[in-house]
C-alpha cells in the first residue's frame, strides 16, 4: 500500500537526477528511501539525547552544573596533557 | 535554494558539553554544518566517559554509543601535522593542549567552535562560542523555514 504525498515543483528536478544517479527506477521509491533514512537518524538522535538528558538530569540532581563538568574536564584533559608529554600515551 | 554546509572545527569542551546534554546538542544535531575534529579530541572525550558514566550512574556502554554516533569528523594527526609548528607558535604558551584542534583548524581554513578564551585574537582564526553557533543555526532555520 503506498499514500501519495505531493513535493514542492522546485525539488522534483533534484530527487529526479539524484534518483537516476543512484540507480532507482523511480524517482518514488527513491523519495521512500530518503525518507526512510531520515527517519531512522532522527529515532538514533532520539535515543542519543534520551541518553545525554539523563547524563544532565543526574549530575544536577547532585548539584553539579554544567560549568562545573567542564572545568572538572579541564584539569582531566591538563592531566593526560601532562601524562603525554611524558612519554606515557597508550591512546 | 539549499546551499553547501559550512565546515567548523569543535573543541573537546563543546563536545563534552553536549554529552553532558547540554544546548550545544541542538547545534550538532542540526544537520547545518559539518563538524571536524581530531582523533585526539575524540581520545580525550572517551577517557573521560568513564569518569561521568560514574558520576552520573548512567551506563560507560550507553555513553560510548551516543558519543560513537555524535556527527563529527574525527581526523588523525598526519591529515594536519603540517600545521602544528604554525599552531604551536600561535598558542602553545597560552594552552599547549589547544596546539591539536588548532592545527587542522589552520590546515583547513575553517572556523572553530569554542568557548576557550585561549583561542581569541589569533591570527587567521574565526572563533565561534556556542551562544554563537546557537544564533547561527537559528539564522539558518529561519532562512529554510
Amino acid at each position: 500500500m503506498a499514500t501519495a504525498i505531493s513535493i514542492p515543483d522546485q525539488l522534483f528536478p533534484r530527487i529526479f537526477a539524484a534518483a537516476k544517479k543512484k540507480g532507482f527506477a523511480k524517482p518514488d521509491d527513491f523519495a521512500a528511501h530518503l525518507i526512510e533514512e531520515k527517519l531512522l537518524e532522527m529515532e538514533e538522535q532520539e535515543k542519543i539525547f534520551a541518553i545525554t538528558d539523563k547524563v544532565r538530569t543526574a549530575l544536577e540532581a547532585k548539584g553539579i552544573s554544567e560549568e562545573e563538568t567542564l572545568a572538572d574536564f579541564e584539569k582531566f584533559r591538563e592531566h593526560l596533557y601532562h601524562e603525554r608529554s611524558q612519554g606515557n600515551h597508550r591512546g | 535554494m539549499s546551499v553547501a554546509r559550512e565546515t567548523i572545527a569543535v573543541d573537546a569542551n563543546s563536545l563534552l558539553s553536549a554529552l553532558r546534554g547540554g544546548r550545544v546538542r541542538t547545534v550538532l544535531f542540526s544537520g547545518k554544518f559539518f563538524f571536524l575534529t581530531t582523533e585526539f579530541t575524540t581520545w580525550e572525550v572517551k577517557k573521560y566517559i568513564l569518569l561521568l558514566a560514574k558520576e552520573s550512574d548512567v551506563p560507560e556502554s550507553d555513553l560510548f554509543y551516543a558519543f560513537d554516533h555524535f556527527p563529527i569528523t574525527a581526523i588523525p594527526p598526519r591529515v594536519y601535522d603540517e600545521k602544528r609548528s604554525q599552531a604551536e607558535g600561535l598558542i602553545a604558551r597560552r594552552d599547549p593542549k589547544d596546539v591539536e584542534i588548532l592545527a587542522p583548524a589552520l590546515k583547513h581554513e575553517v572556523s572553530l567552535w569554542t568557548n576557550d578564551k585561549d583561542f581569541n585574537n589569533i591570527t587567521g582564526l574565526q572563533i565561534f562560542t556556542t551562544a554563537d553557533m546557537l544564533e547561527k543555526l537559528a539564522a539558518l532555520t529561519s532562512k529554510t523555514i
